[in-house]
């Protein structure tokens, strides 16, 4: 209603610079416009059009890179660099410098047969059944600590004794924002689709090689879970390519990232940071160079999260964006392409979370009861870790959400599977004043299992003071 | 939520080889585009071909748009436009102006969604007494939100001339419909 206000006056307005007479006629010409904006025709605009014409355009795109032979190969640059070491030397070799011919697309097709590899860049969601993927709660109640870090605690184990925080302040999140019905019963939820090993091709290959210690092709119906290399060149890096996971990652190769400070690092400074553009300017240089696509991610930014610790690595992130929407972690924290550049050397010193972008959608029962909502979005959402609350309790407000996808993982006995989950993204619009807060927002996801399991918050960690 | 995307850079960045580059520009345009052109058909289906070939042309020329002659934007409801308008010439339509989409959506077998008959049966009574090109002026104004640059770049006439002619197409419909009728279409629309 508001944006029909604003058009309208200037429509008017416009027509005013035209002709002043129009002024004359101001309520009628305003009625007019309100009813030829009243009966606009309702587009019928579909999400799922929108999704299946993107991927011919990403087919297309590929059709014409590999028309004109630029795209996958530029990954594999690094193997025609004649400094690269092996472990295996000639064997190896031969293996690498195989692996581009394999996906250097040229008139005769490939050498090996169609290599099953799922890293294509191209996006694609497939709808299935309703709840396909089982239950959304982990068989275990596992939880990753910290941001891009691994770790797990069991439920009812209890962490090694640490010191607790002298005055810890327990927050109790209050709503400030809009009041909100919820019309929709069912939330699609995604689910990523992994490569699950290269079986043909290269795998053929592998078991081909006679190493002179070892019969490699005793190993009956195997699949190729994982290659890596590293440039041997000062500041080289190394690549990590999962097949099972349909992800490439990469990082330094530290053997040859040798500089001064590289051992015994002196205390950086807040005037050692480089501004966000420069940051931003290498992050997007280093993408170019290598040809990753950022088809699927937004702008990038740099993380300002260390406050006054200077780090090392200073992260640049391209945020993931799944049909608009921006994707979060579970502490309401933008997730996508991770690009880390030292600041000590003002190199690009990895990147990380370069998967492909291809899932399954199904349907789960949804919380319709924005009160529920608010009641997990109180206590901090779903990730909160808790510790024992040393009396004291400070009100933080929050404000009108916004729908994103939560990132989250679903553990079960055989596999993790990585799911998004459509959820409510309330933004911290006024922090406390005590205590040192680090978040931002408050994530809520909207399907109904997990929103329950949420309830008991999950392991709480128990802590003793040190005597 | 998402940052305003420089369409220039964008574009400069598909034709320097980083056609992946495109899919920000799919993102940000495939409903204006969608909605430009089912203004023009009202007929689900239709819109969605149409706009497919929109955006696959697009891809292909991307190399051969010239920045210099005008917005990213303007050509692509250029092309939108001309495969709407390539669409209807290749339909059977007897002696009707092929330009007339309106005509054509109404008197011709050319299927429209029928939930939308009755908002044309409206639309009818006051867009159809006016000649196409005020007609198309007037929605890409008020429905599409194009300033008169954009329409002035897709139709290929002046700026001033779009104005004039937008200006004009008011002061008749003022004059056409009755205050009274008016009001009552809008009760009747609100209700």
């Amino acid at each position: 209603m508001n944006n029909n206000y604003k058009k309208i006056e200037e429509i008017l307005e416009e027509l005013y610079l035209i002709d002043s007479n129009f002024r004359q006629y101001d309520g009628e010409l305003k009625k007019l416009i309100k009813k030829l904006l009243a009966i606009k025709p309702d587009s019928k605009f579909d999400d799922n059009f929108k999704a299946e014409l993107k991927i011919k355009l990403l087919k297309r795109i590929e059709e014409i890179k590999s028309q004109e032979k630029i795209g996958i190969s530029k990954f594999f640059d690094f193997l025609f660099n004649p400094k690269l070491s092996y472990a295996f030397s000639g064997a190896i070799l031969s293996v690498l410098l195989l692996i581009p011919a394999i996906y250097y697309v040229n008139k005769s097709g490939y050498l090996f047969g169609q290599p099953e590899l799922d890293l294509s860049p191209m996006f694609s969601i497939d709808s299935v059944s309703d709840n396909a993927f089982g239950s959304l709660r982990s068989i275990e109640q596992v939880q990753e600590l910290g941001r891009g870090g691994d770790g797990s605690i069991q439920e009812g184990q209890v962490s090694a004794p640490q010191v607790m925080p002298p005055e810890f302040v327990s927050y109790n999140y209050v709503y400030k924002g809009d009041d909100l019905v919820l019309e929709q019963d069912k939330v699609e939820v995604l689910k990523r689709k992994k490569g699950g090993g290269e079986r043909s091709g290269i795998m053929n290959l592998v078991n081909s090689l006679d190493f002179g210690i070892m019969n490699l092709s005793t190993f009956k119906n195997s699949k190729l879970s994982m290659i890596s290399f590293v440039q041997d060149i000062d500041f080289g890096y190394g690549v990590s390519v999962n097949f099972s996971e349909s992800s490439v990652s990469i990082h330094e190769n530290w053997e040859t990232w040798q500089y001064e400070t590289r051992s015994v690092p002196t205390p950086l400074e807040i005037s050692d940071v480089p501004g966000d553009e420069k940051l931003i300017e290498m992050a997007n240089n280093f993408i170019k160079e290598h040809g990753i696509n950022l088809s699927m991610y937004g702008d990038p930014e740099v993380e300002h999260s260390w406050k006054t610790n200077v780090p090392e690595r200073i992260l640049v992130l391209y945020p993931l964006v799944i049909n608009d929407y921006y994707v979060y972690d579970q502490w309401g924290n933008k997730f996508g392409l991770r690009v880390d550049v030292n600041i000590r050397v003002m190199k690009v010193s990895g990147v990380y979370n370069l998967t492909s972008q291809n899932y399954e959608k199904s349907l789960y029962e949804a919380e319709m009861d924005f009160a529920e909502i608010l009641k997990v979005a109180g206590k901090g959402g779903i990730s909160l870790m808790r510790f024992p609350s040393s009396g004291k309790t400070v009100d933080v407000e929050i404000g009108t959400p916004t729908l994103v996808y939560m990132k989250t993982w679903n553990i079960q006995s055989t596999e993790t599977n990585e799911l998004l989950v459509p959820a409510f993204l309330f933004p911290i619009t006024k922090q406390p004043e005590e205590g040192t807060m680090y978040q931002n927002n408050i994530i809520v996801p909207l399907a109904k299992e997990i929103l329950f399991e949420s309830e008991n918050h999950g392991p709480v960690f128990l802590l003793e003071t040190e005597q | 939520m998402i940052k305003e995307i420089n369409d220039k850079e964008i574009v400069k960045s598909c034709q320097k080889g980083s056609l992946h580059e495109f899919g920000k520009l799919y993102n940000k345009y495939i409903k204006k585009i969608y909605n430009f052109i089912y203004y023009k058909s009202c007929h689900k289906e239709t819109a969605e071909d149409l706009t497919s070939q929109t955006f696959i042309k697009a891809l292909n020329s991307i190399s051969t748009f010239n920045p210099n002659k005008g917005s990213f934007s303007s050509w692509l409801y250029r092309i939108a436009r001309n495969n709407v308008i390539d669409y209807y010439k290749n339909k059977e339509r007897g002696t009707i102006d092929i330009y007339d989409f309106w005509g054509l959506s109404s008197e011709t077998n050319v299927a429209y969604d029928i939930d939308v008959k009755e908002k044309l049966d409206q639309v009818e009574s006051y867009l159809r007494k006016l000649k196409m090109e005020h007609r198309e002026i007037v929605i890409m104004r008020i429905w599409d939100n194009l300033s008169y640059k954009e329409i002035s770049e897709i139709i290929g006439k002046s700026e001033a001339s779009c104005k004039m002619t937008f200006s004009r197409t008011m002061t008749n419909l003022r004059k056409e419909i009755p205050l009274s009728s008016l009001l009552f279409l809008l009760f009747k629309t609100l209700n």
